[in-house]
């Protein structure tokens, strides 16, 4: 965008006059863009004359009818006989007008969320001092008002008031009522559709209004209404009303729990090696029973307690609040750091979650189960990204700043279970679950189909395949030890999607694959061209490299390394700058690398430098 | 009392911890949100009945 103004007069003065603003505007370069910049006739007169070699009188005649002519540009201003030129950088200058709407004194004594006021003490002391002095308090009406100190202010309403008819007689008879004992008639009022103010400003600048009813109210408002009183529970600075989840108490009838039975609670979580329920840990623990009357708060202040304490953690969810502490075993082993799997799983956070293009979720939370096709990845560290797919079957977190929620993953044709860590997305960072490594190598191989399902506990779920007759394959397998991929004999006995199966007749070359270290696996198109590199078929020159690949290959080959979906491939291979797609086959690409320099050509090179410098 | 002095959270909220506590029970919030808005209702309709 061209911030030039625009110039009038013939072409020697537009030309004159656009000089002249360039030479202002570069005398004022570092000022504020709206700041005034003036030159005096008399400067630009000598520059001119000097420039030009002309007779000054001449030149000043020039440049005034040039700027007199741009009046909208170049303001004029006389002092002291000396004609001064005004502009700003961004052409005329125009002074900036002075806000005063916010400032600092109103606020001071009229805040926006003022505390409450039940006695004027709680914001002027009351007590007399030891030397009694008389000195000035200044209390602002908005303070005098809520302590009920100075009457409210009424706006002048036009039809606010009931109006009282006082009949005509009355005012006639009033001074003869004592002695004639004529009955009084009394003042007729007249009703009048009362205006008064019912609208209720909530924080977020909703307004409701009060003579709706309740029921209609949370209808329309629901969720803001529940959110913004959330919120004023929390900024409230007595606390009078404390959450845990959805639930509330007030903070005076909460129990307090001492350092020593915090310290059994820790004790026992660590003997028992896994998150506890609330309601185990009060049984074991505490010895309360569910029918006792004081049970339900005694299970609030449990959970609200250990949510203030560093030492422990909140890992369930909504009906099933379980407890973490230090030093339970980690879930899934250290394979990956999770940090670097928050940053694999980013890809999800960027839209690239296609999850849902062959499923709905509303489908996904009404039936409560979920298919997926395994990728090696995922088979070989035990995790699964955390998917829109997946965030329709599984709970949400149940605290504003919860990280992490325990699942248990049952498998009902092998009886056994899983821990499961379920980790939510934070920020550009995904989510994933992740402990069933063990299930996956034990029963299932990449490509496998599997079926997540709800149960009637909202944190136990099933994890089931559907099973078929004995195979076996050469598949690819990462040899750990040597950190190297290779093909092995491997017997499975789950229905599989053939295109998935990684096999060494389709995906042979991917015994070259480097099994990279995890930090250098975030970065999608490091590890897209070292797949392509390796999975692709070479189409150049030893001198010229070039690979050619297709799609569905490339995104099998990528999630052996990093998960991905077919959108954050697609997105990859668009974007990247040595991609070239297949013009007459669909879904087919090439790769040319970059032309690499040589150790020899580099030494030649810093030699030539050094060379360079010397002389 | 006029609803432009009505402060959304913490207007009357002495008497929503009243209520809370003679029931000595938590509650989901939800519910809470609902007597709330019952309680500055019969507060502002009050008023209007008034005058």
């Amino acid at each position: 965008m061209s911030d030039k103004p625009t110039f009038s007069g013939n072409a020697d003065q537009r030309a004159l006059a656009e000089q002249i603003f360039r030479i202002m505007r570069t005398q004022g370069a570092l000022f504020a863009t709206d700041a005034p910049i003036r030159q005096t006739l008399g400067n630009l007169v000598d520059y001119f004359a000097a420039q030009r070699k002309a007779d000054p009188a001449q030149v000043q005649q020039e440049i005034d009818t040039a700027l007199r002519k741009n009046h909208s540009v170049f303001t004029r201003e006389e002092h002291d006989g000396d004609v001064i030129y005004v502009i700003s950088r961004l052409g005329a200058y125009r002074p900036r007008p002075v806000d005063q709407t916010h400032m600092f004194k109103h606020r001071l004594y009229e805040p926006d969320n003022p505390l409450p006021v039940d006695d004027i003490s709680v914001v002027v002391t009351t007590t007399r001092p030891a030397l009694t002095t008389v000195e000035p308090v200044f209390i602002s009406d908005y303070w005098q008002q809520q302590a009920g100190v100075a009457p409210t202010t009424i706006e002048p309403a036009d039809e606010t008031e009931a109006v009282v008819a006082e009949p005509a007689e009355q005012a006639a008879v009033a001074e003869t009522v004592e002695e004639t004992a004529v009955p009084v008639v009394a003042p007729v009022v007249v009703p009048v559709p009362s205006q008064i103010n019912t609208l209720v400003t909530l924080p977020n600048g909703v307004q409701i209004d009060l003579r709706r009813s309740v029921e209609d109210l949370m209808g329309q408002y629901g969720p803001t209404l529940v959110a913004q009183f959330r919120a004023a529970l929390e900024n409230d600075p007595l606390r009078r009303i404390v959450t845990f989840g959805n639930d509330v108490f007030p903070e005076a009838a909460v129990a307090n729990f001492g350092k020593n039975d915090l310290r059994r609670i820790r004790d026992y979580l660590i003997e028992t090696g896994e998150p506890l329920l609330d309601t185990q840990i009060i049984a074991d623990i505490f010895y309360h029973n569910p029918r006792q009357g004081d049970y339900e708060p005694f299970r609030f202040a449990l959970n609200y307690r250990l949510n203030r304490e560093k030492d422990f953690e909140f890992v369930g969810v909504a009906g099933a609040r379980l407890w973490s502490t230090k030093g339970l075993p980690a879930i899934g082993g250290k394979r990956i750091k999770a940090s670097e799997m928050g940053q694999i799983a980013g890809y999800l956070e960027e839209d690239f979650d296609d999850s849902l293009a062959d499923q709905n979720a509303e489908s996904i939370r009404q039936d409560g189960t979920l298919s997926h096709l395994l990728t090696f990845f995922e088979w070989e560290y035990g995790v699964l990204p955390f998917t829109k797919a997946l965030g329709a079957l599984l709970p949400a977190p149940l605290l504003p700043d919860q990280r992490t929620a325990m699942l248990r993953f049952e498998s009902p044709q092998h009886y056994t279970s899983a821990l499961v860590e379920l980790r939510y997305p934070t920020g550009n960072r995904g989510g994933w679950l992740q402990g069933l490594e063990e299930f996956f190598h034990e029963r299932l191989v990449p490509g496998a189909q599997i079926t997540l399902a709800r149960t009637e506990e909202p944190h136990i779920f099933t994890l089931t395949y559907e099973e078929q007759a004995e195979a076996e394959e050469r598949l690819l397998v990462l040899d750990e030890k040597k950190n190297k991929f290779a093909f092995a004999n491997v017997t499975y006995y789950c229905l599989v999607d053939n295109d998935m199966l990684l096999n060494q007749q389709h995906y042979g070359r991917l015994r070259n694959l480097k099994s990279l270290p995890m930090n250098e696996r975030r970065k999608g198109d490091v590890v897209l061209e070292h797949v392509f590199e390796t999975v692709g078929e070479p189409v150049g020159t030893r001198s010229e490299p070039r690979y050619y690949a297709a799609a569905d290959d490339l995104y099998v080959a990528l999630n052996v390394l990093r998960p991905a979906s077919r959108s954050y491939l697609e997105h990859l291979l668009e974007q990247g700058e040595f991609f070239q797609p297949d013009e007459t086959t669909p879904g087919a690409w090439y790769y040319t690398p970059p032309p690499e320099i040589s150790e020899d050509e580099d030494e030649d090179l810093v030699e030539e430098e050094y060379e360079d410098d010397e002389e | 009392m006029d609803a432009k002095n009505v402060i959304f959270g913490e207007t009357a909220l002495e008497k929503l911890v009243q209520l809370l506590r003679a029931g000595g029970q938590p509650r989901d919030i939800v519910w809470l949100t609902e007597k709330y808005l019952e309680i500055l209702r019969e507060l502002v309709l009050a008023e209007e009945q008034r005058s």
